[in-house]
């Protein structure tokens, strides 16, 4: 080739090379601190700008296929494996659809206990969350170096005493769990038309003590909240900052009161603007809920079927919706207990009135959610019928179809199950509270991704402020397995716009 | 002493196909060694760890593994020095090197020893009951090289027969 050709040849691939390299596809993957293997992948366009960014998180496969043809009272030990985590929600949605598929309703003082056990494990769950996985976040803070983003960090800001308490207060209420349902992982409480086991009078003062224990770390935790976060004036800036920030709609269960209760209620959605958009019972939910399908997805992305699948777009005309605490408290028309009352209105004063769209609001709504649980449980613990002895109708009808719905930590938690006159499953569905929240949190990742990614410049800090994003919703990816090593390895992949991978980091 | 002095905690989730190895190995190590020292099945991550860690000198942990770095079938070992650092993992997700660490910072009674075998399998996940023709057919090596850690152990610390206090086995009947 003639010289002065091939320098134009070299120096015009050299041109290419360069823009390809502009044009960039950065990956985190897998998602730290968050069970399951999930992958972020994010697109640049030419400016070095985000033009896509897209969330994937795998899909627990062959949950129906493995339930055909077991006995239906199996459900609620088998749904219960599946999350390590919140055992516990599972186990009782599968029991209420029990309720339902063999048309039985529980003794009052059966659903007494179901309901303080419920508690219990909301506040043991939330606890968790706030101080271990949203902690490094905001007790520590999102730019500190990545050493201290962690619990470590959280103990080593909070004190070990704190520390101590967090770890006390969770094995405690975790024996209580185990004491009634024989085991915290695998309960086996939860009965079609009742539960297994009656609390005995001899337990209640040491139960008594636990709740209140709980209530007062409850409040504590609030305050911490309110000291480390509230008074930080950057942080209130990122939680309501537009990165931030969807207005959809959102899903909950409430009371007759349209009060939140984890257990047991009516599924209310709200609009962006609050206002009531439905009300429906459990076995209704086919009719609301519809699922989208992507294909660079797994997950299916639940949404409104009467406002209708619009994209990833948010607003009145879409029918995304989120769930989760800050959902709950947005589909409330207040809290049923007293402290928790006084925090959820300080909560939407603070935050400028109902409905709150900030995602990192959830962080805030969960603490809130802790002081109702525990204040729930002392009410409980207090009831009469604690103690009672009527702990179970036995059924006598035909199983057919049975739905069961509760509030998970993380959200709405739909069981549906339908089986033969045997009660042998044919068919069986769920619904997870991060399915619900599936395109919302698609959508956060991409609008994060859009207002700190610009001109090319990725850090690690604002790599973990896009995690940010997702981790307010405490999504469970499928973390129903234990492989070891017990972490959570990051590799970012960068990719060049079709695909190929340039790069590769790993955290 | 009043509590036994050796765990074999065997973790794994049964209705996970392959990530139940951990419990598979730690039947016929109940049958053996069951009378001597503690054997917990226990489908627990996270915080639910110290729990039970709490309170041993000597703790051998079998898991599955998914590194990706080992022929599947391949037993791994790691040491408590192995892992003595903070990692940013889930709190469901919360492993040794966490549960090692809040330990020390909350100067938590904690295993003097602790060794880590675990079994390398795919990464599949899906709902299975059983597990795969492959890593069944590495299951003795995995009991074995367990075995070997124990009886190593119990000549170094001795075997109680008496006993005040045992564990809650969740998984674990004996007969």
């Amino acid at each position: 080739m003639d010289k002065a050709v091939q320098e134009k040849w070299n120096e015009a691939q050299q041109k290419a090379n360069a823009q390809y390299m502009k044009t960039r596809r950065i990956t985190i993957d897998p998602i730290t601190r968050l069970e399951g293997h999930g992958k972020i992948d994010i697109f640049l366009d030419d400016k070095g700008d985000v033009s896509k960014a897209y969330y994937q998180i795998p899909e627990l496969r062959g949950f129906e296929i493995f339930s055909i043809g077991r006995p239906a009272e199996d459900m609620p030990q088998i749904t219960s494996r599946i999350c390590g985590v919140c055992p516990t929600a599972h186990h009782m949605a599968g029991t209420k659809a029990l309720d339902d598929l063999y048309s039985v309703d529980p003794p009052i003082p059966a659903k007494k206990i179901r309901e303080l056990i419920y508690n219990t494990f909301m506040l043991e769950d939330h606890a968790l969350h706030v101080y271990i996985l949203s902690g490094p976040d905001f007790i520590v803070g999102p730019d500190a170096p990545k050493e201290k983003r962690n619990v470590i960090g959280v103990i080593e800001k909070v004190g070990v005493d704190v520390g101590k308490r967090v770890i006390t207060t969770r094995r405690r209420l975790r024996e209580f769990i185990s004491y009634i349902g024989g085991k915290v992982i695998h309960p086996v409480f939860g009965l079609p038309g009742g539960i297994s086991k009656a609390i005995s009078p001899d337990e209640l003062p040491k139960l008594k003590e636990l709740a209140k224990d709980g209530l007062d770390f409850a409040l504590f935790t609030l305050q911490v909240f309110k000291d480390i976060v509230l008074k930080n004036d950057n942080y209130v800036k990122l939680i309501t900052s537009d990165a931030f920030t969807h207005k959809t709609y959102y899903m909950g269960l409430v009371d007759e009161k349209n009060r939140p209760n984890f257990y047991d209620g009516i599924i209310r959605v709200v609009d962006p603007d609050g206002k009531e958009f439905v009300k429906f019972r459990p076995q209704e939910y086919m009719e609301q809920i519809a699922e989208h399908v992507e294909p660079w997805s797994y997950v299916k992305f639940c949404y409104l079927k009467k406002v209708g699948w619009k994209g990833f777009e948010e607003g009145a005309g879409s029918g995304i919706y989120s769930v989760a605490p800050l959902a709950r408290l947005n589909v409330a028309d207040g809290m049923s207990t007293p402290q928790a009352q006084k925090a959820y209105d300080e909560f939407y004063k603070t935050l400028g009135g109902k409905p709150v769209h900030h995602t990192l609001a959830n962080h805030w709504a969960r603490v809130i959610e802790m002081i109702n649980a525990a204040e729930r449980m002392v009410e409980l613990v207090n009831d009469p019928d604690i103690t009672s002895k009527n702990i179970r109708v036995i059924p006598t009808a035909t199983p057919k179809i049975g739905i069961g719905v509760v509030e998970a930590p993380r959200g709405t938690l739909y069981h549906h199950y339908e089986t033969d006159e045997k009660g042998l499953i044919t068919k069986a569905n769920l619904i997870v509270a991060t399915q619900n929240n599936s395109a919302r949190i698609a959508m956060s990742v991409e609008k994060a991704a859009k207002g700190l990614i610009k001109n090319g410049k990725v850090s690690e800090g604002l790599l973990n402020m896009i995690e940010m994003a997702f981790r307010a919703y405490d999504p469970c990816n499928a973390c129903a397995t234990h492989s070891f090593p017990g972490q959570m390895p990051l590799t970012l992949h960068i990719r060049d716009s079709r695909g190929n991978v340039l790069e590769e980091i790993s955290r | 002493m009043d509590r036994y002095s050796i765990l074999v905690l065997a973790l794994g989730n049964e209705i996970m196909g392959d990530d139940a190895v951990g419990i598979a190995a730690g039947r016929p190590l109940l049958e053996r060694f069951g009378e001597d020292i503690s054997i917990i099945a226990a489908p627990v991550a996270g915080f639910a760890l110290i729990d039970f860690l709490e309170g041993y000198t000597h703790v051998l942990i079998l898991d599955s593994a998914v590194s990706g770095r080992y022929p599947v079938g391949s037993v791994i070992e790691f040491s408590k020095e192995e892992f003595h650092k903070i990692h940013s993992g889930s709190p469901h997700f919360i492993g040794i090197p966490e549960a090692l660490t809040i330990a020390e910072k909350l100067n938590v009674t904690f295993p003097r020893v602790i060794r880590v075998l675990a079994m390398e399998i795919g990464g599949s996940q899906e709902l299975r009951e059983g597990l795969s023709a492959v890593i069944q057919r590495s299951l003795p090596n995995f009991v074995n090289k367990a075995a070997e850690v124990i009886n190593e152990w119990v000549e170094e610390v001795g075997a109680f027969k008496e006993f005040f206090e045992r564990p809650e086995t969740l998984d674990f009947e004996k007969e």
